[in-house]
């Protein structure tokens, strides 16, 4: 494969090895937890930033409600492993002494992943194909409001049908589940969202969605199917989101609607505008900057912490456009090669 | 099977419940069919500011005991020096000196109000220390304000044992919630400085030409949308009787279906939407209740946001919008 054996591909490689590297340390009891807890954090919220890059920053179009298919993915799995297979997991987990065995964990994980790749795949494909004609902020909104829409019938199925604390949350049962399982599955799942948001920047898709985001009539007239190309790109984007929605709701250890919160695609978005837009190292620098200083100002501030994102979005937005990698491409063109 | 007779009346109370409701989001929802239909500045702080005037209006009430109509109006002073800092933290940096606003302002004004909002959101957690919420009932009433009682029962229209009700109070606060509305339709349809703001939305720069400055008549609109943005929330909080900051959770995302159903920059139009929405919405959640033997939301939410994606689909330009060419 071609496209594997650019400079910039190295990069993907690193984090792979690195983030890998963490997770044997955890694995050999030297790691901290700590360590094991924060690098699991750091790959979601890189994760999450190629997930809204795939449509944001490659093909212009902002999807303000990605925050949807993190839901859903966390609903597919709940529904699963919280109702339908509770108490079949719970005889498992007594059977095996107290700790679910690992063939059962990999196997209701994959369940879970491929469930709610169906559901996003469906929603982004169902809804994308009528809202994609939207264009700017009609989008964003648009995006907003297919978000309250499954959320709201989320809650409505839950209360009614399942009969879950008013609709809100739905526990996990306890899998005896230890904190580097619980790594691993976000491993899994990072390497994949970085494989396939790196090829999909490297391949012809990627190049047709840079000429959407540039001018998307322009491109329709150079022979760039945008319309395919578009909805191409929101399903992929609403694929890996799920896929990371999986994760969270095994280490969450319950659902709760709470993962439809706006704030996950504002950060999503955050992250891609401190990086740069157009690249795929620009949200995976926008997360190893924002991650390090929400957990800082969490750790030390407290409920200072919202205030602090919320002027730094205005400062960030406000003063450098073109974010980090942009500014670095344009100081050392002889880097460009890395940041593609 | 569901019992007809209790059909028709849950559904009448909800009309009736519906008609108040709606004016009192459908003026919530003004503040934003400015700021977005002028100004094109998609304002996701829109929700924040009207929670902010609810709170601080309840904090008002609950400490000193005004008259929750003396503290509407002084609000909406309070409203527009709310609207100035808002202007120059976040739209000022964007757009002030921009004269035609492309897809890039916009996403650009996106990310900051947001982040203007959720400032606000954070804020109230520093301020109060713990989940600041107010409840004012039953102490804001027609009694409190007037004296008298708070309902009346219209026996005539439901049965002996369950009357329809309709309480004073929030009657009260959905005709000064129609009085608002009126009043921003005024002073943008029928005054020179609202012309000025309808010429800025068309073309900036001409209107330089013509000596005005643009960046001032920016500034008016961000302060008008915010006045009344922060006056609707003092009337939330009147109809309502209760407030917290995540009361924006719900506010916000409806002004949106709001303003695309009513048409974007269209006051009127807003508000008729608000009402319209505000019937849809009430006469789910209690005619839900003969289906489900109680009220659900959640069904008449995901509703509302249905007709938000129907709508941007089928009619962007809202019932009573002007179609753009």
């Amino acid at each position: 494969m071609e496209v594997f054996k650019r400079p910039s591909f190295y990069i993907a490689l690193a984090l792979i090895i690195i983030f890998g590297i963490i997770g044997g340390l955890g694995q050999a009891n030297i790691g901290s937890a700590q360590l094991v807890a924060n690098g699991m954090d750091l790959m979601m919220w890189i994760g999450l930033g190629l997930a809204m890059a795939v449509i944001m920053s490659y093909a212009g179009y902002v999807s303000f409600g990605h925050s949807v298919f993190i839901g859903l993915g966390s609903f597919a799995s709940a529904y699963l492993i919280a109702y339908k297979y509770s108490d079949y997991l719970i005889k498992v987990k007594m059977a095996h002494g107290g700790a679910l065995p690992t063939g059962t964990t990999i196997k209701f994980f994959v369940m879970a992943l491929l469930l709610a790749s169906v559901f996003a795949v469906l929603t982004a494909g169902l809804v994308g194909y009528a809202v994609l004609r939207l264009r700017g902020a009609f989008f964003a909104i648009a995006t907003i409001g297919l978000n309250y829409v499954v959320m709201y019938l989320v809650i409505f199925y839950l209360k009614n049908y399942i009969h879950s604390l008013e609709g809100l949350e739905l526990g996990n049962p306890s899998m005896g589940l230890t904190n580097i399982d619980f790594y691993w599955m976000h491993y899994f799942v990072f390497i994949i969202t970085i494989l396939v948001a790196y090829y999909v920047r490297v391949s012809k898709l990627g190049y047709g969605l840079a000429a959407i985001r540039e001018d998307e009539d322009a491109a329709e007239i150079a022979g760039v199917d945008t319309f395919r190309y578009k909805l191409i790109a929101f399903i992929i984007a609403g694929w890996l989101a799920s896929l990371w929605g999986v994760a969270k709701e095994f280490r969450g250890s319950f659902v709760a609607t709470d993962d439809f919160n706006l704030l996950y695609s504002v950060i999503m978005i955050l992250e891609n505008a401190i990086g740069g837009i157009g690249s795929f190292t620009g949200p995976i620098i926008g997360s190893f900057i924002y991650y390090p200083l929400k957990w800082y100002t969490q750790t030390i501030a407290g409920v200072f912490a919202l205030v602090i994102l919320g002027i730094l979005i205005i400062l960030v937005v406000t003063f450098t456009p073109e974010g980090v990698v942009g500014i670095l491409r344009r100081k050392y063109p002889r880097l460009r090669k890395y940041l593609e | 099977m569901v019992d007809a007779g209790l059909l028709a009346r849950l559904t009448a109370q909800g009309i009736i419940t519906g008609l108040l409701y709606g004016s009192i989001i459908g003026t919530v929802a003004v503040g934003l069919t400015l700021i977005w239909g002028v100004m094109k500045v998609v304002n996701l702080s829109h929700g924040h500011l009207v929670v902010l005037g609810g709170m601080l209006a309840a904090f008002v009430f609950v400490t000193l005991g005004i008259n929750p109509i003396i503290i509407f109006i002084l609000f909406l002073g309070l409203g527009a020096v709310i609207g100035v800092i808002f202007y120059y933290s976040a739209v000022h940096g964007i757009i002030g000196h921009v004269d035609i606003i492309t897809l890039k302002e916009e996403m650009d004004t996106l990310m900051t109000t947001f982040g203007f909002g959720i400032t606000i959101f954070g804020l109230h957690y520093v301020i109060a220390n713990y989940v600041p919420s107010y409840s004012t009932q039953p102490s804001i009433s027609w009694r409190a304000m007037i004296g008298g009682t708070d309902v009346i029962s219209i026996r005539s229209l439901g049965t002996a044992a369950a009357p329809f009700t309709v309480s004073i109070t929030q009657l009260v606060a959905a005709i000064l919630a129609f009085l608002l509305t009126l009043a921003t339709w005024f002073s943008i349809n029928k005054t020179t400085l609202g012309l000025t703001i309808r010429a800025v939305a068309q073309d900036s720069r001409a209107l330089a030409l013509v000596g005005v400055n643009p960046v001032r008549i920016k500034l008016a609109t961000a302060v008008i949308s915010t006045a009344v943005a922060v006056g609707s929330g003092v009337l939330y909080l009147i109809y309502v009787g209760s407030i917290t900051p995540t009361s924006e959770s719900i506010l916000a995302p409806l002004s949106f279906v709001i303003v695309v159903l009513g048409g974007l920059g269209s006051i009127m139009g807003t508000y008729i939407g608000g009402v319209i929405l505000g019937l849809i919405y009430q006469v789910i959640v209690y005619a839900s209740q003969a289906f489900f033997g109680q009220p659900q939301q959640s069904l008449a939410l995901a509703t509302a946001f249905a007709i938000l994606l129907i709508m941007l689909l089928v009619k962007p330009e809202g019932l009573f919008g002007r179609k753009k060419r």
